[in-house]
């Protein structure tokens, strides 16, 4: 058996930053990666756009993986473990038992503390209740990014793509590249769910038609797929069978959204956010169980693997401090918010004092011209004027720590 | 050519039974199936239900066959070493369903099933907490029973082949001609041989009758269409929870798999032959019956819709031979087919001996299980990827499936080639990611083990390949 | 006048540019940093793109590349067409250059990552 003072579930970029925050805390930390190297989906992200924030510069996501696996490896305290799928937490008298699938053992590692650090997932033709038939020919876009970029290999010629997701429009760029033709995106919504310089590089550079308000309805083909039908779709989102169209196509690409990869941690029954669908946490990213913590897009599915990184580091440094003892806990204040608002990450935060605390949110749809404002026992401690919120991208507010009451509301004034 | 004393057309489960009680009799025998494996058409998409026989009425032969089948299953099962999950079944009602309730519990004392009882409100939603509000009443019976009815009938298939029987893929019979006191049976440029033939093709029932010169009967088919949620809504319903049955079948029920997803369904549409498109109006059908015995499920959790279709001729099943021949069918073998399926075959083996089939002692070989290391304890788990390291690689990160475990597969008995295959066999894309992360590991291991390049891997047979050929622009 | 309206690349909050030119000088608005600026005026005169995509090895491998620099977007099909088809690296590692100064635009393409299959 292994131990440790910080156990890190998942060497992507979460974990890869989580594990340089426990470094800076002083203790001791162990990932363990399920793939055959660390960076996680960063690998086949051959698109730049990585790092920005981070690293002041425009990287490719093997090349942001690889500037974190060096420092990384740089760490005294940190140690990683390759093909080891974490199948099994449990609760010991001296903290947590983690077990792993490994090629060469079963690994077991003792910890004090652990940081889920699992990532997301894509979701299935199931989960937008794809009518139809089942053939061959229809992929998440993220596993036909795997096959594409990592396997070389080639899904298809003819391509419809559901859902505009950032991956969805990268996908469609890369199938273009590689001598694919992409007939079109389909996104149910009336705007598109990712990023606008995606549309623009992704969808207008390749002149990709992208279709608002329109879903595929049904796909056919018995044994590979032969052609979708898609409609545009009413007010409540609802197909206009009317309208309905065949567009003949051998492939179909998912991007109809990510779902955080939280299934290891069940059996602990957590406070659960069902608007993230996943665990809430305070402002060590530390869930209802001590000594568990969650960052990254097991969190809550994030745009920017910048803001990913930052919130392991933060996770780590805290997870690190935790199982050395020296985590101050205080009087917990649950962050409360405005209807503009869905959520917050963190929900909770600590009244210790001094130090900032950043704070995340999304909000429900686009809105232009508003104000952000945090305030706490009555004042306004935090005030920023956003020319465009926009539901794809998350905000995050930092706040001093000092002028938090008794209570932190975050609104939002929208002046247009 | 290859010379048989049986030759039975069709490896689903009735195919499968039949094939496995004759090869454990010692009778040569072949198992022709045309598609590229076992279990392909209404064996894989059902309900999985071992139904305790309160149903059919009383005298028919689905009453007959139902009992019989529903007892043969735990010993059977048993000796295939495949799981069955012995939970029960419930029907439930509302008080003014109680008179129906009650007849049906005295139509299962007529059939001879065994520890019924009539469960009331209080004990009843402490059984199962997700039952609608309205539900009052239940029969329940305790000998229904979970199984995978694919598994059971792959299963079936490897004990007859390890007990020297033949199975032959791919093998669409087109003709089949009486020669002397034989038949001469052909697909294409192949053919065998065999004394005696047996009908269980299923959906295509009518097209084999066809080609012997027996009768075609008038046939619905019928589709059932299913959601599939996943397994982290395991507890939603510890067994089978049906309504009452109508005069159109069982009704839509929420049960549970062996792996603990939970599946509701079927409907029951009318439809051409092999038709298994997933319609609008079935799901909303299946989501408006639903909340009729349940508390409303949770639709997001859904991870996979899907179809199969049976086929129904008349009030009963038909499993008749054409008179002064050796060549016997099976028609309309629909619900309770699965349960009743190794009792049919039973049932047909007794007739073939009164028409002088041959049988003889034979030693029997228990077929080998796959390893399965999500139920293994960690010293089990341990010692095994000692032995062999695949057995410590994930590749299928939803359902816990190692690489090992696929190659097993990949080597057992009727070498599966496809992904659905494999997926039948140790539940590979079975998961709640559906096979977003695993497909590409899985082309890979595939593709090794099988001596061909990933592009000619497929989903379910020639057609279906799942990546294509280079660039194209 | 001649005017342009795009969204900015240069990050993620994807800023409404819109160009103008104005007395032979090319103005941009609705840009929130000096970066979008310069995006919107190189937008305006001779749009430019960085290029990512995958080299095929003989033996399966991949190695994912990029342009180290920006190429102009006229040239993209042709930046792909000359990387798919550059002689094959003995031993390529990450850092490498695959294409040296690809056609002539003063840009090198380098490997970002090779994937062993």
């Amino acid at each position: 058996m292994i131990k440790t003072d910080v156990v890190i579930i998942g060497g992507g970029p979460c974990g890869l930053a989580a594990a340089c925050g426990v470094e800076k805390s002083g203790a001791k930390c162990v990932i363990l990666e399920r793939d055959e190297r660390l960076g996680g989906i960063l690998n086949q992200c051959i698109h730049n756009g990585f790092g920005l924030h981070v690293f002041n510069e425009e990287l490719t996501g093997p090349e942001y993986a690889h500037r974190w696996i060096d420092k990384v490896n740089e760490c005294k305290n940190v140690k990683y473990y390759l093909n080891s799928f974490v199948y099994m937490i449990e609760c010991t008298p001296n903290g947590y038992l983690v077990s792993a699938y490994n090629d060469e053992d079963l690994i077991e590692v003792e910890a004090k503390a652990v940081i889920l650090a699992l990532g997301c997932r894509e979701k299935p033709a199931g989960s937008v209740q794809l009518l139809g038939t089942r053939p061959s020919g229809i992929f998440t876009a993220g596993c036909a990014q795997k096959l594409i970029n990592i396997e070389g290999k080639s899904v298809g010629k003819r391509v419809v793509i559901l859902g505009s997701g950032d991956i969805g429009l990268i996908m469609a760029r890369r199938l273009t590249c590689e001598g694919a033709t992409v007939l079109g995106i389909y996104e149910i919504m009336p705007q598109s769910g990712g990023l606008a310089r995606n549309i623009t590089q992704c969808v207008k550079d390749f002149n990709i038609p992208l279709n608002l308000s329109t879903t595929v309805t049904r796909v056919e083909g018995d044994k590979r797929l032969t052609g979708v039908y898609v409609a545009p779709v009413d007010q409540k989102l609802q197909p206009v069978a009317e309208l309905e169209k065949f567009i003949p196509c051998d492939t179909l690409l998912l991007s109809v959204g990510l779902l955080p990869e939280i299934e290891i941690a069940n059996d602990f029954q957590l406070e659960f956010n069902p608007t993230t669908n996943s665990y809430c946490v305070d402002e060590y990213f530390q869930t209802s169980k001590t000594g568990l913590f969650c960052a990254g897009n097991v969190l809550h599915v994030n745009d920017l693997v910048d803001n990913v990184s930052r919130e392991g580091q933060h996770a780590g440094e805290c997870a690190g401090l935790y199982a050395l003892g020296k985590l101050p806990t205080a009087e917990k204040v649950e962050i409360t918010f405005d209807d503009h608002i869905k959520y917050t990450a963190p929900k909770y935060i600590y009244k210790t004092g001094a130090g900032e605390v950043q704070v995340s949110f999304r909000v429900n749809k686009n809105y232009r011209r508003t104000i952000i404002r945090a305030i706490s026992g009555g004042v306004e401690i935090s005030r920023r004027p956003a020319p465009v919120v926009t539901a794809g991208e998350m905000q995050t507010v930092t706040i001093d720590k000092s002028k938090i009451q008794e209570d932190l509301h975050f609104e939002i004034q929208v002046l247009e | 050519m290859e010379k048989f004393e049986v030759a039975i057309i069709g490896a689903g489960i009735v195919g499968a039974s039949l094939f496995s009680e004759l090869t454990r009799k010692g009778v040569k025998t072949v198992l022709l199936e045309k598609a590229d494996d076992v279990s392909n058409g209404s064996t894989k998409a059902n309900s999985g239900i071992v139904h305790a026989g309160y149903d059919p009425v009383p005298g028919t032969l689905k009453a007959k066959f139902n009992i019989r089948g529903s007892q043969m299953y735990p010993s059977m099962c048993s000796r295939l070493k495949v799981d069955i999950l012995q939970c029960g079944t419930l029907v439930v009602a509302n008080e003014s369903g109680r008179e129906d309730l009650n007849k049906l519990f005295e139509r299962g004392i007529k059939n001879g099933v065994q520890g019924m009882r009539i469960v009331e409100r209080e004990e009843l939603h402490k059984m199962e907490p997700n039952l609608a509000d309205n539900i009052d009443i239940a029969l329940f019976a305790p000998t229904g029973a979970v199984i995978s009815p694919y598994l059971v009938c792959i299963a079936l298939c490897e004990e007859g082949v390890v007990n020297g029987g033949t199975v032959k893929l791919n093998f669409d019979v087109d003709n089949i001609k009486p020669i002397n006191n034989e038949y001469i049976i052909s697909a294409g440029d192949q053919s065998v041989m065999a004394d005696f033939v047996v009908n269980c093709a299923g959906v295509g029932a009518n097209d084999v009758n066809k080609l012997a010169g027996a009768p075609e009967y008038p046939m619905k088919y019928v589709k059932g269409e299913y959601l599939l949620l996943d397994k982290s809504q395991n507890g939603f319903v510890h067994r089978p929870i049906f309504p009452l049955p109508t005069k159109a079948g069982k009704g839509i029920l929420a049960t549970l798999t062996l792996h603990h997803n939970i599946m509701l369904g079927p409907t029951a549409i009318p439809c051409e032959p092999y038709d298994t498109k997933v319609d609008a109006e079935g799901i909303s059908q299946i989501k408006e019956k639903i909340v009729q015995s349940v508390k409303q499920p949770n639709y997001k959790k859904i991870i996979k819709l899907f179809a199969g279709v049976r086929v129904v001729s008349g009030e009963d099943f038909i499993i008749e031979k054409l008179p002064d021949t050796r060549f016997y069918y099976t028609i309309g073998i629909c619900s309770p087919g699965l349960t009743a399926a190794p009792a049919i075959a039973e049932y047909l083996v007794e007739k073939m001996i009164q028409d002088g089939l041959q049988t003889r002692n034979h030693e029997f070989v228990s077929r080998e299980p796959y390893i399965n290391t999500e139920t293994m304890d960690k010293k089990q788990l341990k010692a095994l990827i000692k032995q062999d390291a695949r057995f410590g690689k994930i590749v299928c990160r939803c359902e816990k499936i190692t690489e090992g475990e696929i190659i097993q597969a990949l080597n057992s008995p009727l070498k599966p080639t496809t992904v659905d295959g494999i997926k039948r066999r140790v539940r590979p894309t079975m998961g709640r990611c559906q096979g977003g992360f695993c497909l590409p590991k899985l082309l890979k291991i595939m593709s090794s083990n099988m001596e061909c390049p990933e592009e000619e891997i497929t989903l379910n047979g020639q057609g279906s390949e799942i990546l294509a050929n280079g660039e194209s622009k | 006048m001649k005017k342009l309206e795009t969204i900015c690349i240069r990050c993620p909050i994807g800023c409404h540019l819109v160009v103008t030119e104005q007395n032979g000088e090319v103005v941009v608005t609705g840009n929130r940093c000096p970066r979008g600026a310069e995006y919107g005026k190189q937008e305006f005169t001779r749009p430019m793109r960085t290029v990512t995509t995958i080299y095929k090895m003989s033996n399966g491998d991949t190695l994912s590349v990029r342009t180290k620099g920006d190429i102009e977007k006229s040239k993209y099909w042709d930046v792909i067409k000359t990387i798919k088809s550059a002689p094959e690296p003995k031993n390529p590692q990450f850092g490498d250059v695959l294409v040296h100064n690809i056609l002539d635009s003063g840009v090198d393409v380098i490997i970002t990552a090779v994937n062993k299959n």
